[in-house]
C-alpha cells in the first residue's frame, strides 16, 4: 500500500464514519420534530375543531332553553322560532302520548315521535339526539328537547351544517381530512375519500377506538389533550392522526393526514443529506489527497533516489528541499552515499592490495609445487627401486616351499604366496586387504577352538611363536587340512613391529607318519608285553621253586627278573610319550587321599633305601589331604622324583620328601629334596626335554632313556600344575611340584600307563 | 578250596602255565583254555566259579565271549575277571559294562599278585558290591 493510499484512506473512513453519523442523527432529529410538529398540529386541528363543535351545541341547548320560556306556543310561535335559526329544521311539540301536536310544520302534526331516542345525552335539562336520518325530509339530523309544560319541545336540526367544519381542510394537505363519528363509531360527517356514508361506515381505526374508549370511561372532559399516532385507518393507509372527544354528544372527531405526505419533507431531508455527505466527502478527498501527495513526494523522490544509489550511482543526490524530517533525512542519506563512497574507495584499494599479495603467494605455491613435483619425481624412481625389491621380494616368497603370509599390524593381510593358496584353497584376491582373523580359521584339532594364539603371540611378544600340535586349517571349501610351522614378528628399524610373517605347511602327511609311529608305539608295547610279563613270571616261579640252587645261580635269575622289569618300565616310557605326543591322554579326576597315598609309596620303595643306607623322611603338615586327580598321573610324578632321588643319592644320603597346602590357592606343593648328585647348570635349562640327562647321571645310572622328568614335566602339564627346582652339582637337588587339588578332566584317549 | 572251580582263557602258552599252576598251587581246580571259542565251552561246560579272561584271544574276541556268557541265563551269573595287558580306560569300561567282576592288568602285577588277587575276590565274594574297579598299582 503507498503511502498516499495510508494517508488518505483512514481520513476518509474516519470522514465517512463521523459525517455519516451526524447526517443520519439529524435525520433522524429532524423526523421526529416533523412527527411531533405534525402531531401538534393534528391535535390543534381537532381541539379547536371539537371546541367549535361544543360552541355550537352549547348555542343549541342556550337556543332551546329561551325557546322553551315562551308560552302558549302555537304553530305560528315554532315556525318563528325555526326561521330565525338557519340551522334549524323544524321546531315542534310532542305530547306524553308520543304524539306531535304542534309543528313549524303543518304536515308533521299527528306523527307519532320516538321520544326514547332522546334519552341519550342529557344537559341542563336538554335532551339530545344522536344524528340520524329524517324520516320527513330524509336529512343528517340530530334533535335536541326540553320539557315543555307537559309537553316536549324538540328542535331538529340539519346535520349538515357541521360539514362546514369537518370539510375546511386548512394545513391538512392533500390527503388530510376531518370527520365525526358518533358514540356507536359511524360517521356522522362526510368523508373526502366515499361518498354517502352518514351512518354507513363503521370506523374501526385505533384512534377512533381510544376516542370512543375514553368516552367511555370518563364522564367530564373539561379539558382534554387528545393524542396523535400512526395507525392504519378506514382507508387501509397508514396515516398519522389526531383525535378528540365531544362529550356532549358522546361524538368524536378525528383528524386524518396520509404518512407519506405528513413524511414527504423527510424524504427530501435525506436525499439532501445524502448529497452533502458526497460533496463534503469529494472535498475532503481532494483535501487530503493534496496532504498525501505533500507529505508522500519527497518519500517517493527517496525512494527512487535509493534505487538509483542500489543500482551503482553514488553520485546520485537525492537532495529535497523541505525542511521537515524527511528533508533532513534526505540530506542525512546524501551524506551516507558519500560516505559509503568514500569508504568503498578504500576497500577497492585493500582489495587491490591483497589480490596483488595473493598472487605473490600463488607464485610461491607453485614455485613450492614445482619443488615438490621434483621432489615426487625422486619419490618415484626411490619408490620403482623399491618395487624392484620388493618383487624380488615377493618371488623369493612365492618360491618358498611352504604357505607364507603376511599380515600388518591392522591383522590385514598383505601377502599371500602360492603355497598358502594351494593349502587354504583361498586365492591372492580372496584374502589381500582383509583381516586373517575373518579369513583363516586355525583350529585346534581336538576341540575345534581357536588357535591363533601364535600369530597373536608374535604381535604381542614379539618372538616368533611355534604353531602348537595339531592344529587345522580350515579350508576355502570348508574342509580341514592339518597344519603345522610358526609365525614371526616383522620389525622396522626402530623394533616396532609392523607385521608379521607367518610360514605353514600342510602337515597331512606329517600326522600321517606320526599316526603311524604311535599305532606302532602302541602295538610293539602290547607285543614286547606279553614276553616280558612271561620273562618276569617265570623267573619269580623260578626264585620260588628253586631255593636249593647255589646263591650265585639265584642272583642270575633275579638278574633276569631285574632286567625284564627294567625293560617293562621302559616299555611302558614309551608308551607314555607316545601318548602325550599324541595328545591321547585321559585326565580323569578322582578322589585321593594323599598323604596316605604317598606314604603306601614310600614303604613300597623301603628296598631300595635300605639297599643304599639313604634316609628318606616324609614330612608333611597336613595329616590328611584330600584332592581330587587323576590317579595314575599323580602316581607317574611321585614314582618318578621319588625313584629319581634314590637313583641319583650316593649312599648314606638323606632324602626329604614333603607336603604343603596351600588353602588359599586350593593347591598343593610337593616337595622332594635329596643330597645327590645334582644337575648341570649347563644341563638345567633342557633337563625336562626328552632324551635329555644330566651329563653326571649318565656316569651313574648308564641305562637311563631320558623320558623320566620330561613325562613328568608333561604330566604336570595336563594336570594343570607347575614344576620347578633348584640344584647344585655335587651338593643335590630340590624339585618344587605345585598341582591344583582339583585337576580338569580330559577325555579322549587312554590313561597313563 | 579244590571244589572251586576256575575257567582260565589264555592264549599266550608260557602265562596261561604260569597261572594255571599257581593256581593250582593256591588248591583252585583250573581249566584252561587257549583261544576264545574254547573258552566259552569250556566255561558253559564246567559252570566254573570264575572265569579269567583274556582279551586279544583267536577265533573269538575276549568280549565276545563275555557277551555270550552273559546272555546265556545258564551262565549270566557266573563272574568273570578280565585279563588285560595294557591299563585302556576304554576296555576296562567295556568289560565292566558288559558284565564283567573285575579286571587285572598282567604286565603290572607279578604273578603271585595275581593270585592273591583271585583268592581276595572269592574271600569277598559274599559281598557283590565289592565288585568295582580295582586301584591299578
Amino acid at each position: 500500500m503507498k503511502i498516499k493510499t495510508k494517508i488518505i484512506l483512514p481520513i476518509i473512513l474516519v470522514a465517512v464514519i463521523v459525517l455519516s453519523t451526524a447526517t443520519f442523527y439529524s435525520y433522524f432529529f429532524n423526523v421526529n420534530t416533523l412527527n411531533t410538529s405534525i402531531g401538534e398540529h393534528l391535535n390543534t386541528t381537532v381541539s379547536s375543531r371539537s371546541h367549535h363543535i361544543d360552541t355550537f351545541i352549547e348555542e343549541l341547548i342556550g337556543k332551546i332553553k329561551i325557546a322553551a320560556t315562551q308560552e302558549n306556543l302555537t304553530n305560528e310561535k315554532l315556525e318563528k322560532i325555526k326561521n330565525s335559526n338557519r340551522e334549524f329544521s323544524e321546531v315542534f311539540l310532542v305530547n306524553l302520548d308520543k304524539k306531535i301536536i304542534k309543528s313549524s310544520r303543518q304536515e308533521s302534526i299527528g306523527l307519532d315521535c320516538s321520544i326514547n331516542d332522546y334519552l341519550v345525552n342529557k344537559k341542563d335539562n336538554v335532551y339530545m339526539r344522536d344524528a340520524y336520518i329524517s324520516k320527513i325530509n330524509e336529512e343528517p339530523s340530530i334533535a335536541i328537547a326540553i320539557s315543555h309544560n307537559k309537553d316536549i319541545l324538540i328542535i331538529r336540526i340539519n346535520l349538515e351544517i357541521l360539514n362546514d367544519v369537518t370539510t375546511n381542510k386548512t394545513g391538512l394537505g392533500n390527503t388530510g381530512e376531518v370527520y365525526l363519528i358518533n358514540s356507536a363509531g359511524y360517521t356522522i360527517t362526510p368523508l373526502q375519500f366515499s361518498e354517502d356514508t352518514f351512518l354507513k361506515t363503521k370506523i374501526e381505526s385505533k384512534n377512533a377506538k381510544s376516542c370512543l374508549d375514553t368516552l367511555k370511561n370518563e364522564t367530564e372532559h373539561t379539558e382534554y389533550r387528545g393524542g396523535s399516532a400512526i395507525y392504519t385507518n378506514y382507508k387501509k393507509i397508514e396515516v398519522m392522526g389526531s383525535y378528540h372527544p365531544l362529550s356532549i354528544m358522546n361524538w368524536c372527531i378525528l383528524a386524518e393526514i396520509d404518512k407519506s405526505e405528513a413524511l414527504a419533507p423527510t424524504k427530501n431531508l435525506l436525499k439532501f443529506s445524502i448529497i452533502r455527505i458526497l460533496i463534503i466527502l469529494f472535498i475532503f478527498f481532494i483535501l487530503t489527497y493534496l496532504i498525501a501527495r505533500t507529505i508522500s513526494k519527497p518519500i517517493i523522490i527517496l525512494s527512487q533516489g535509493t534505487k538509483i544509489i542500489k543500482n551503482g550511482n553514488l553520485d546520485h543526490k537525492v537532495g529535497t528541499n523541505s525542511k521537515d524530517e524527511i528533508g533532513s533525512l534526505s540530506r542525512d542519506f546524501d551524506e551516507m552515499t558519500v560516505a559509503i563512497k568514500k569508504s568503498q574507495i578504500e576497500i577497492d584499494k585493500k582489495v587491490k592490495e591483497q589480490t596483488r599479495e595473493i598472487i605473490e603467494k600463488q607464485k610461491d605455491i607453485e614455485n613450492q609445487q614445482e619443488a615438490i613435483l621434483n621432489v615426487l619425481e625422486d619419490v618415484e624412481n626411490e619408490k620403482k627401486k623399491t618395487e624392484i625389491e620388493r618383487d624380488k621380494i615377493d618371488a623369493i616368497l612365492h618360491s618358498i616351499g611352504d604357505g607364507v603370509f603376511v599380515v600388518d599390524k591392522d591383522k590385514k593381510i598383505t601377502i599371500f604366496n602360492n603355497i598358502a593358496e594351494q593349502i587354504s584353497g583361498f586365492n591372492k584376491e580372496d584374502v589381500l586387504g582383509k583381516n586373517y582373523l575373518d579369513i583363516l580359521k586355525f583350529i585346534h584339532e581336538k576341540d575345534r577352538t581357536p588357535n591363533n594364539d601364535f600369530i597373536e603371540k608374535a604381535f604381542s611378544l614379539g618372538k616368533i611363536q611355534m604353531m602348537k600340535n595339531h592344529t587345522l586349517l580350515i579350508k576355502k571349501d570348508k574342509s580341514e587340512v592339518p597344519v603345522a610351522d610358526s609365525s614371526a614378528p616383522i620389525k622396522d628399524s626402530a623394533g616396532n613391529i609392523i607385521g608379521c610373517i607367518v610360514v605353514f605347511r600342510d602337515a597331512t602327511a606329517e600326522r600321517k607318519a606320526e599316526q603311524i609311529k604311535s599305532d606302532f608305539v602302541s602295538i610293539a608295547s602290547h607285543q614286547l608285553r606279553t614276553p616280558l610279563t612271561g620273562i618276569q613270571w617265570v623267573t619269580e616261579r623260578l626264585l620260588k621253586h628253586s631255593t636249593a640252587l647255589p646263591e650265585k645261580e639265584q642272583q642270575y635269575i633275579k638278574d633276569i627278573n631285574l632286567s625284564s622289569k627294567r625293560l617293562s618300565t621302559l616299555v611302558d616310557s614309551l608308551l607314555n610319550v607316545s601318548r602325550i605326543e599324541g595328545g591321547k591322554i585321559t585326565i580323569k579326576p578322582e578322589k585321593i587321599e594323599l598323604i596316605d597315598f604317598i606314604k603306601s609309596y614310600l614303604t613300597e620303595t623301603n628296598p631300595l633305601t635300605e639297599a643304599k643306607n639313604i634316609s628318606l623322611k616324609f614330612n608333611t603338615h597336613p595329616e590328611n589331604l584330600e584332592i581330587l586327580t587323576d590317579r595314575s598321573g599323580i602316581r607317574n610324578i611321585v614314582q618318578s622324583l621319588v625313584s629319581n632321588a634314590i637313583e641319583y643319592t650316593p649312599e648314606n644320603g638323606n632324602i626329604e620328601v614333603s607336603v604343603e597346602d596351600n588353602v588359599e590357592k586350593d593347591s598343593f606343593l610337593f616337595k622332594i629334596k635329596d643330597t645327590g648328585i645334582g644337575i648341570p647348570s649347563k644341563n638345567q635349562a633342557t633337563i625336562f626335554d626328552k632324551f635329555t640327562r644330566g651329563e653326571n647321571a649318565q656316569q651313574v645310572k648308564t641305562d637311563g632313556t631320558g623320558f623320566g622328568l620330561y613325562i613328568t614335566k608333561q604330566t604336570v602339564d595336563l594336570l594343570g600344575g607347575k614344576i620347578r627346582f633348584e640344584s647344585i652339582e655335587n651338593e643335590g637337588t630340590t624339585f618344587f611340584v605345585t598341582l591344583p587339588k582339583i585337576s580338569k578332566a580330559k577325555e579322549g584317549g587312554k590313561s597313563f600307563v | 578250596m579244590a571244589d572251586i572251580k576256575i575257567v582260565l582263557v589264555e592264549d599266550d602258552e608260557i602265562l596261561s602255565k604260569v597261572i594255571k599252576e599257581e593256581l593250582e598251587e593256591a588248591d583252585f581246580k583250573v581249566y584252561l583254555a587257549t583261544d576264545g571259542e574254547k573258552g566259552l565251552e569250556l566255561a558253559q561246560e564246567k559252570k566254573p566259579d570264575l572265569v579269567l579272561l583274556d582279551l586279544m584271544l583267536p577265533k573269538m574276541h575276549g568280549f565276545e565271549v563275555l557277551e555270550n556268557l552273559k546272555k546265556s541265563p545258564e551262565t549270566e551269573d557266573t563272574p568273570v575277571i578280565i585279563l588285560t595287558m595294557l591299563g585302556s580306560d576304554d576296555d576296562i569300561k567295556k568289560g565292566l559294562k558288559l558284565g564283567a567282576s573285575d579286571y587285572i592288568v598282567k604286565s603290572q602285577h607279578a604273578v603271585g599278585e595275581i593270585i592273591d588277587e583271585v583268592k581276595k575276590f572269592f574271600a569277598n565274594e559274599s559281598h557283590p558290591e565289592q565288585n568295582k574297579i580295582k586301584e591299578k598299582k
